[in-house]
């Protein structure tokens, strides 16, 4: 039993030392030509364009059902016109940014795994090298900006369909006033709100696409090895979504526990 | 022009390469024989220096390919052509885009020329009109003519082959065999190629190796492989099961 926890402890050990080994690789390739201005822009389409509907759809029913849940809990005791300031503040803050890194963890971060695994065990990540092609530079760069650029995009998105999803459960549904709704959404935000919550978005992208392109580039086995290195960057991702979200939280906005 | 000289390699516990020795001069075609998971695929990654020995070393032209850094070794694999064995061949990208990868990654050469140069390679391997197909739409044999149109854009000084026959009809392996044979003939190129597919052994090679056991066990021009009095080379070029070499290992 205590081996089988000792062989646990050692191989997440090794799998976390890797995989800042490859964040740390990715770094320098950064900023090593040639720039791959083209590869950079189709992982972009990736992680923005094509995550959009997925992205809206879930942005605008959190705001609709917290909206309603805030309105059930506020109703009680007589406030109201604090439902606006509830939905606009926890979407910029957090539910914007981590669900829609949720969202696309699950989308982009299971391709990624996928495409890059299916490439290493069918030897195309070989070949890269033998074209005298460095893979990470190819494969982990443009992923890496794309979800560092395209995450918190993404989440502007969500948190601005959100806020309209409030507003129409708000307005239209419980007869709040429209004015006071719109006027208290906005007043109670800082620029930190939304900055922070950016922040936070871009960090989420990077771990996004290094945990696909890890998972990938350590898959073998073949269709197995594959489809357990997918179902391992969505898992991994996901956690580390939460787990980074509490401490981003507590540095960017300096909350003394 | 290469030279592997007393390289280990393991995987965990499992030794792989126990002390190869193998030297191939300019111009030369040596084929690697050996049976399945014997090490050969292992060896001839070395060469290219996918792969890092435990000790030994592996010289290209006078390189220690196994010491290089990773801009130098980019540079030497600029002089290598290589064939995989099921291709590898890039499925997000046309046959053209394959052909065209190396050059576009590694040279500074403009579109026109470019397009020129794999028209060329593809006219090389009798596939002129596929450049705007998928990989998932070619056959076994067209994908691995593709693969050889890619690893020659770059007009290597080297080509290793990784199983050029397997998993080809005979016919369509003899294909490949006469392709092998005419580009070394019109690139003069030096090429490495592991198989144990013994027709195609004895039609490519000027020198054959034998690797059992981690090791180099026998060296020789086809002829002498034939008539060789070894019992182990004996029984795997005639794929007999009874003999020293156990079915099962």
């Amino acid at each position: 039993m205590f081996k089988l926890i000792e062989k646990g402890v050692i191989r997440l050990c090794a799998e976390i030392g890797n995989m800042f080994l490859l964040l740390l690789k990715s770094l320098v390739w950064i900023f090593r030509p040639p720039f791959q201005f083209r590869l950079i822009a189709n992982q972009m389409e990736e992680f923005g364009i094509r995550s959009l509907p997925v992205v809206l759809l879930t942005g605008a029913f959190t705001g609709m059902v917290f909206a309603l849940q805030s309105y059930y809990g506020f109703h009680r005791f007589g406030a109201e016109t604090l439902i606006g300031p509830a939905v606009s503040l926890s979407l910029c803050r957090e539910l914007g940014p981590v669900l829609t890194a949720l969202m696309v963890a699950g989308r982009t971060g299971s391709a990624i795994a996928a495409e890059i695994g299916t490439m290493k065990v069918t030897e195309q990540i070989d070949a890269l090298e033998t074209l005298a092609t460095n893979p990470i530079k190819y494969l982990v760069v443009p992923r890496i900006l794309s979800g560092i650029i395209m995450l918190p995009v993404l989440t502007v998105f969500a948190v601005g369909i959100g806020m309209l999803g409030g507003y129409v459960v708000s307005v239209h549904m419980m007869g709040a006033n429209p004015t006071l709704y719109v006027k208290s959404s906005f007043d109670i935000l800082y620029l930190e709100d939304i900055t922070n919550g950016l922040v936070k978005a871009a960090f989420f992208g990077l771990v996004i696409a290094l945990v696909g392109c890890f998972y990938g580039f350590y898959a073998k086995g073949g269709a197995k090895g594959v489809g357990q290195g997918t179902t391992k960057a969505v898992v991994v991702a996901c956690m580390s979504i939460l787990i980074l979200d509490f401490f981003l939280s507590k540095i960017l906005w300096g909350i003394s526990v | 022009m290469i030279e592997l000289k007393d390289i280990h390699i393991s995987f965990g516990k499992h030794k792989v390469l126990d002390g190869v020795n193998l030297e191939v001069k300019k111009g030369e075609s040596v084929v690697v024989i050996g049976r399945s998971g014997s090490g050969k695929t292992v060896l001839i990654k070395h060469i290219i220096g996918l792969l890092k020995p435990d000790s030994g070393e592996v010289w290209v032209n006078g390189i220690k390919v196994n010491e290089l850094k990773e801009k130098e070794l980019k540079q030497l694999r600029t002089r290598f052509g290589m064939l995989f064995q099921y291709a590898a061949l890039f499925d997000s990208m046309t046959v053209g885009e394959n052909v065209a990868f190396a050059l576009m990654q590694n040279t500074k050469m403009k579109r026109e020329v470019i397009e020129e140069r794999v028209k060329e390679c593809l006219r090389m391997v009798g596939l002129e009109d596929v450049g705007h197909m998928n990989p998932a739409e070619l056959s076994g044999g067209m994908k691995k003519r593709v693969g050889l149109a890619r690893a020659i854009a770059l007009q290597p000084e080297i080509i290793l082959y990784d199983e050029p026959s397997t998993g080809l009809d005979p016919i369509m392996a003899d294909a490949i065999n006469n392709l092998i044979i005419e580009l070394r003939e019109k690139l003069n190129v030096t090429s490495v190629s592991i198989t144990h597919d013994m027709v195609s052994a004895f039609k490519i090679a000027d020198r054959i190796a034998m690797l059992y056991k981690g090791k180099i066990i026998e060296t020789g021009s086809p002829e002498e492989i034939k008539t060789s009095s070894n019992p182990v080379v004996q029984q795997f070029i005639h794929g007999e099961a009874k003999g020293p070499i156990p079915t099962l290992e």
